[in-house]
């Protein structure tokens, strides 16, 4: 995706003015990220998004909402433009909201909402409360979460997507358990993207889900590429792999992350952080070398193994 | 709303150590100097606790219900719902534990406290000096980024459940068994948390309720005297 000049120099001139954010050895340039095509509007989404569970849970503190702001501005600063949150993630699409009125609502956002609500009726109030919260009049992606009531809201993200109100459609779920629901919804109904939960440990998905989607021109978002940071956890005292140059990595957090958006069935990765330097480093993972078949095999042995 | 198959413990967390701990200490200075004021009521129900008199009691009882209603309305409403959104259905129980602490306050019947001097008193002095002093002492400044995030009785809601408990523990009854049936589901919900976060204050406010316990079994096995006031 190319990024225009001048929305580009907005948002970098939006976040020099929130701080002096700290250099960091690993930072993407925008146009040299690599992207795949949303299948449904022809437009280009670069591999690695952002994710707010946890992370933007803050609340009306003002040193965290701040603190949030900083990296948001940095991700759409690196180019970044899948920001996804839900309305089960407490307060994190207020901090969304607040953020992206700092940063003048940036028109390269792309903004991936979710409705998570048992009641059909609920379901549009739900959702325009959370475009207030963000400050945003349509989005472009919205989810239906864990596939909780999905066969109502599908009726009511399909009515919003006819009338204009919604740029497309999409499921989620972080539960093996739910892939064969999900697998059949995939099949049988006029879907744009799925959220599934892939990273180099959990590959229930690349059985079945990753290559139905591929099948059906399905775009995929993952959550948890880094096992909500358990995986980072327990590698950090491990050592990378000598040939990990080849994969285009030089940490434990980008050996992780190339690995999940190197899978060509994989549309955009949504890691979750606090920190502006990570932002950035996953950021940067979209950058250079995608390993192959191959050495992706060799990856997730190599850390199996450990 | 939740389907209980999809959701682990941990996907029911919402927040991190750090929001948490700062949204106690954001709620500490919003309130000050009101803590002033919590450290007079929690001296009040050790006094109470000390020579237990019907009158003390009821004393007892109506400060905390008074306690229970302003963490309802101050913490979980105003603060803790920021972040959780499940504290807008905690905060109703709190009232109700309000309301229901006021009612038992007015009952003749409900104050048959245990001997003072037993080992089930001393237990239950024991709990309340903790829930007012070591509370925020532990969950603070032991083990807390910041002494700012103490958790404070009659301000937030764990030290004044552990301290609701005890004072129960000094009356008998179906009515103050039901009466411990919140603070005690309460104290199951935040160990869960804590746990979850990975923080080693799990364990206090369960041991403070396993001391209650202690008072209760250990005070059924003496008489009981006769109540003055």
């Amino acid at each position: 995706m190319q990024i225009d000049r001048r929305e580009f120099m907005k948002v970098a001139l939006a976040t020099a003015s929130l701080a002096p954010l700290v250099a960091a050895p690993a930072r993407a340039s925008p146009a040299k990220l690599k992207a795949r095509r949303i299948e449904a509007t022809g437009e280009s989404m670069p591999l690695v998004g952002l994710g707010s569970w946890i992370t933007f849970n803050v609340g009306r503190d003002p040193k965290l909402l701040d603190e949030s702001t900083k990296v948001i501005a940095a991700f759409l600063a690196g180019g970044g433009r899948m920001i996804d949150s839900s309305p089960m993630y407490g307060s994190s699409q207020a901090t969304i909201g607040h953020a992206l009125g700092k940063l003048g609502h940036p028109k390269t956002l792309f903004s991936a909402e979710k409705v998570w609500t048992s009641s059909k009726s609920n379901g549009p109030r739900q959702i325009a409360q959370t475009q207030a919260y963000w400050g945003v009049k349509r989005f472009d992606l919205l989810q239906i979460h864990n596939l909780l009531n999905w066969r109502d809201h599908l009726e009511t993200l399909n009515t919003m997507k006819a009338a204009g109100e919604l740029r497309t459609i999409g499921i989620t779920t972080s539960h093996g358990a739910r892939h064969r629901q999900l697998e059949e919804i995939m099949t049988s109904k006029p879907i744009d993207f799925v959220q599934v939960t892939y990273n180099i440990v959990d590959r229930e998905v690349e059985k079945r889900i990753l290559p139905l989607a591929r099948d059906k021109g399905i775009n995929v978002i993952i959550n948890r590429p880094f096992q909500r940071g358990a995986l980072l956890d327990q590698l950090k005292s491990k050592p990378l792999p000598p040939w990990a140059a080849e994969t285009g990595a030089s940490s434990w957090a980008q050996f992780l992350l190339k690995y999940v958006i190197s899978h060509p069935a994989v549309t955009c990765a949504i890691p979750a952080t606090t920190r502006v330097d990570h932002v950035r480093e996953n950021l940067f993972t979209a950058t250079g070398v995608l390993p192959d078949a191959q050495l992706r095999e060799r990856m997730a042995d190599y850390i199996r193994q450990l | 709303m939740l389907d209980r198959a999809d959701y682990s413990l941990s996907d029911l967390l919402l927040f991190s150590d750090r929001v948490y701990y700062r949204m106690f200490e954001l709620h500490n200075a919003a309130l000050w100097p009101l803590h002033i004021l919590a450290l007079i009521v929690g001296l009040g129900l050790i006094a109470a606790a000390l020579r237990p008199t019907r009158f003390r009691l009821r004393a007892a009882y109506i400060a905390l219900a008074v306690a229970w209603l302003f963490v309802a309305w101050t913490f979980f409403l105003e603060r803790y719902a920021d972040i959780n959104w499940a504290a807008v259905y905690v905060a109703p129980a709190f009232g109700f534990q309000a309301l229901f602490l006021a009612i038992l306050a007015q009952r003749q019947k409900t104050f048959e406290p245990v001997e003072t001097g037993s080992i089930g008193h001393l237990l239950v002095l024991a709990v309340l000096i903790f829930s007012l002093i070591g509370y925020p002492f532990t969950a603070g400044i032991l083990m807390r980024p910041s002494w700012l995030s103490a958790e404070v009785l009659a301000i937030t809601p764990d030290p004044t459940a552990t301290a609701t408990l005890a004072i129960l523990a000094l009356s008998r009854g179906v009515w103050i068994a039901l009466a411990s049936v919140i603070p005690l589901l309460w104290i199951i919900v935040t160990s869960l948390t804590l746990y979850t976060l990975g923080s080693l204050e799990f364990v206090i406010s369960p041991l403070a309720t396993l001391t209650c316990v202690l008072a209760v079994v250990c005070a059924k096995t003496r008489s009981r005297p006769k109540l003055n006031g």
